[in-house]
């Protein structure tokens, strides 16, 4: 039941998404053969309209990304589609949980949009490029060197694992500023946001505790004793709250949904 | 699964303070075409979201089809709600692949027969479509499932008597006959000739549940004529004096 929830909280991403992304995708592509001269690498003066459009398009890329996590949260579980989403045969952390993985992706995509954008912004005759016989020599060596240090790519892998953290920490602190605003009948938009500053401030206070206890430190430091430690620590530093958000937000769902 | 498809056994639920259904006591068997009447605030939307699972009762024990509410319970129940559902950028043929996918039950060649027989295009976008386009495509979507159990919130409430009566046809010449029909409605007048039993909410409380034979040899008057007379406003004036 959950990949069916995903295939259809993707199709709804992808409707709005496809359409941004590419647009900042073509811009670049644009920008690639009118911001910048081939051969001199001069900036045209009269160019600068397409890159302002361009990063106010990155820019409005990230905003409707937020937007669009909440609203599928608001107003997909908590407004009126709520009523189709809730009488469908899954539990409610199926639902939290299909909602959760596709605003994450939605982020992730949005972030590697605005890194390639650049690559394609850039004034290269990346035809040019491809054809070098040096790539070959480069993977090669980029190879060896990876068999030779395999912990790069553990280091990679846990690098993501923090961001991936940290997006899925901010999204459940959403849920759950919405799920408690969802609880009163009034100025609930001004309860989220209340709750979404609360929280930040709660974790800072409780970690600050924690922290300070000697047993922790020692603890901490044991765990952090190199950077694979320190990333796959500093991952459960936010995933731990972001587990008891969810858990808390799926319990309202489940005991105190009221869509009225 | 069960002998009885629901059963309410003091059935409690408030809003904060304010109790909207007082230890309810039903049971309901299958195959039936049921009324469940009562005025605005009486309790029935929140009965019927209580067996559709989108509220948790405060007190008491509620199941469908022998079960409590959940997945299950959920996979055989058709609801029909008193709002609009849907997603703007959805098309109707989006939400039969929805239901399809979700519900086994879901005839998805039915829901394009009944859109045809009522005259929407199914993939127009439901942006576009206006209310009561909307309302029949949300109506389609009930009636082309095969439940063991239909909750119809208000389905006729704010239509014309011409659409009432295209509407309750509609419903009546597609639900599943093993299955029964739970109507919530104060329009009793339309929707009494179709009824096998009434039931009357009152204040959150069954005031009365009979089968429509039983309350017109008992009581020597149709459902809506008694209807009349158990909720009777008492005015707050004299309407005699006053010249009304």
């Amino acid at each position: 039941m959950l990949l069916k929830l995903l295939k259809y909280d993707f199709r709804a991403m992808w409707k709005q998404f496809s359409l941004i992304w590419g647009a900042a995708l073509v811009l670049a592509l644009v920008n690639r053969f009118t911001l910048f001269r081939d051969a001199g690498n001069r900036v045209r003066t009269d160019s600068g309209m397409l890159m302002f459009v361009f990063i106010s398009v990155i820019v409005a890329m990230f905003v409707i990304a937020i937007i669009f996590v909440v609203n599928r949260f608001s107003k997909g579980l908590l407004g009126n589609e709520g009523y189709l989403m809730f009488t469908l045969p899954v539990r409610p952390w199926q639902l939290v949980l299909s909602k959760l993985i596709c605003g994450t992706v939605t982020w992730v995509g949005c972030g590697v949009v605005a890194f390639v954008s650049p690559f394609i912004m850039a004034p290269v005759n990346w035809l040019e490029l491809l054809q070098l016989s040096l790539w070959s020599e480069i993977f090669t060596d980029v190879f060896r060197g990876v068999m030779k240090h395999p912990g790069v790519l553990v280091l990679l892998a846990e690098f993501c694992l923090v961001i991936l953290s940290f997006l899925v920490l901010l999204i459940a602190a959403m849920y759950l500023a919405m799920a408690v605003g969802h609880l009163f009948s009034r100025q609930r938009r001004l309860i989220s946001v209340a709750v979404f500053i609360g929280l930040y401030i709660l974790i800072a206070n409780i970690y600050d505790r924690v922290f300070s206890v000697r047993f922790v430190q020692s603890l901490m430091n044991m765990a952090t004793v190199n950077a694979y430690g320190a990333m796959l620590t500093a991952s459960a530093i936010m995933l731990v709250p972001a587990l008891a958000f969810l858990a808390v937000v799926c319990w309202i769902l489940e005991n105190r949904l009221n869509l009225e | 699964m069960s002998e009885l498809l629901i059963e309410c056994r003091q059935l409690y639920k408030s809003y904060g303070l304010r109790p909207a259904l007082r230890g309810v006591d039903l049971e309901v068997g299958p195959g039936r075409i049921v009324g469940l009447l009562g005025p605005n605030g009486s309790g029935k939307t929140t009965l019927i979201k209580l067996l559709c699972g989108l509220l948790r009762p405060t007190t008491g024990s509620l199941s469908v089809d022998g079960s409590a509410v959940g997945p299950y319970t959920k996979s055989v129940v058709s609801y029909l709600p008193d709002r609009m559902y849907f997603a703007d950028w959805m098309k109707a043929v989006d939400l039969f692949d929805l239901f399809r996918d979700f519900y086994s039950g879901f005839d998805y060649q039915k829901a394009l027969a009944m859109c045809r027989s009522l005259g929407v295009e199914p993939r127009d976008r439901l942006k576009s479509m206006s209310k009561g386009t909307k309302e029949k495509v949300q109506l389609v979507l009930v009636m082309a499932r095969s439940a063991k159990l239909y909750l119809l919130d208000e389905p006729i409430a704010g239509v014309d008597p011409a659409a009432r009566d295209f509407i309750l046809r509609t419903i009546l010449t597609n639900y599943n006959e093993e299955g029964t029909v739970l109507i919530s409605t104060h329009l009793i007048s339309d929707i009494e000739k179709v009824l096998d039993e009434a039931i009357f909410l009152k204040e959150g409380k069954i005031m009365l549940h009979e089968t429509v034979d039983t309350i017109r040899e008992k009581e020597g008057k149709s459902v809506d004529a008694l209807f009349r007379e158990v909720f009777q406003a008492a005015p707050m004036f004299d309407g005699e004096k006053e010249g009304f």
